[in-house]
């Protein structure tokens, strides 16, 4: 019989999951039975204290500075609003195009888009 | 066919050990079994994905309460068993599936804090039974046992003192339980084994585990 080495864990995995930039996969869809639904309000009556098993990060919004020249700047609200974006929108979307992976969020106009619909 | 859930808010009386060694029997008995594992730490699926060497089962990680209770109907559907690994400790997904389980293993070791848990969970079972308006059948089992000692001989009757249905067999402490965690590869003789082969026939007796497939019968036309 042989004995296997362990799999040691991810150094960037964890640093990811630590940080909270990695997201949990739902694996399976929620396919919604009445057995399946009926178990679930159940559960929540019977133990209401009881916490989810895994608490899925939030995409927090963080600061992000960077100092440009003025006319960098300039050029950048020129071309902004040309195309009918915000300048962060249009950074975004540039990056986004470079195959960025940028969060929806970050993709819209938060100067024309309610706070609540961000 | 059914849903079994090994359950326990406490952590360490062996609920995946428990797991591997039901999976494995049924996927070597030919039943068509399928694992799923509500515990974070995926310790089972892990094991699943990267150690075992036995026949071939289906394992799925899910601790989504919203989902879980969808994933082991769906497999129910198509499969002879479904076993649910839970989480060490008291959380939604664990009580989801233990909701919508046919029965209800809880494993526990000799140790006071293990039998005063395994109590909690029972009693659980039977509240969310009730809240399901189901029959869900809960049983404990022991687990990692030094045999012929004080402590299981004190444990054993505390458990007869508080009327909790317990399995006759038992799993004792054995370094062939452990090994399993590595190597993939149930014990195949030896006290080990015999206390596997005692313990899934128990299973069978109660009909807990299905004696043989019906799911295969189905599929081959008999």
């Amino acid at each position: 019989m042989t004995l296997k080495a362990r799999r040691r864990p991810d150094a960037n995995a964890i640093t990811e999951a630590a940080l909270g930039q990695k997201s949990i996969e739902e694996k399976s869809q929620t396919i919604g039975s009445s057995r399946g639904m009926e178990a679930l309000e159940a559960a929540r009556r019977v133990a209401p204290q009881l916490p989810p098993a895994e608490i899925e990060p939030k995409d927090q919004s963080v600061n992000h500075n960077m100092r440009v020249r003025k006319s960098t700047l300039r050029a950048l609200g020129k071309a902004a609003a040309e195309s009918g974006m915000s300048v962060k929108q249009f950074i975004m979307s540039a990056v986004a195009e470079k195959g960025v992976n940028v969060a929806p969020a970050d993709l819209v106009n938060g100067s024309i888009t309610p706070w609540k619909d961000r | 066919m059914a849903i079994l859930t090994v359950a326990s808010f406490k952590g360490g009386p062996g609920k995946t050990t428990l797991c591997q060694v039901i999976a494995a029997c049924c996927a070597k008995d030919e039943l068509k079994i399928a694992v799923i594992d509500a515990d974070p730490t995926k310790a089972m699926s892990t094991w699943h994905a990267e150690t075992y060497e036995g026949r071939p089962f289906e394992c799925f990680a899910e601790t989504s309460e919203r989902a879980i209770a969808d994933l082991a109907i769906s497999l129910d559907e198509r499969c002879d068993l479904v076993v649910i690994d839970t989480a060490g400790f008291g959380n939604l997904a664990g009580a989801v599936a233990m909701t919508v389980a046919d029965n209800i293993l809880v494993p526990l070791t000799a140790g006071a804090a293990d039998l005063n848990q395994a109590e909690e969970t029972i009693k659980q079972a039977k509240g969310l039974a009730a809240a399901a308006r189901r029959k869900i059948e809960v049983r404990a089992v022991m687990n990692r046992l030094s045999l012929n000692t004080k402590l299981t001989r004190h444990a054993i009757r505390e458990l007869q003192e508080a009327g909790i249905p317990t399995l006759q067999s038992s799993i004792s402490h054995r370094t062939a339980f452990g090994e399993l965690s590595y190597s993939g590869i149930l014990p195949a003789k030896g006290a080990a084994a015999e206390e596997v082969e005692a313990f899934i026939a128990e299973l069978k007796q109660i009909g807990w585990v299905p004696h043989k497939s019906l799911h295969a019968s189905r599929e081959q036309g008999l």
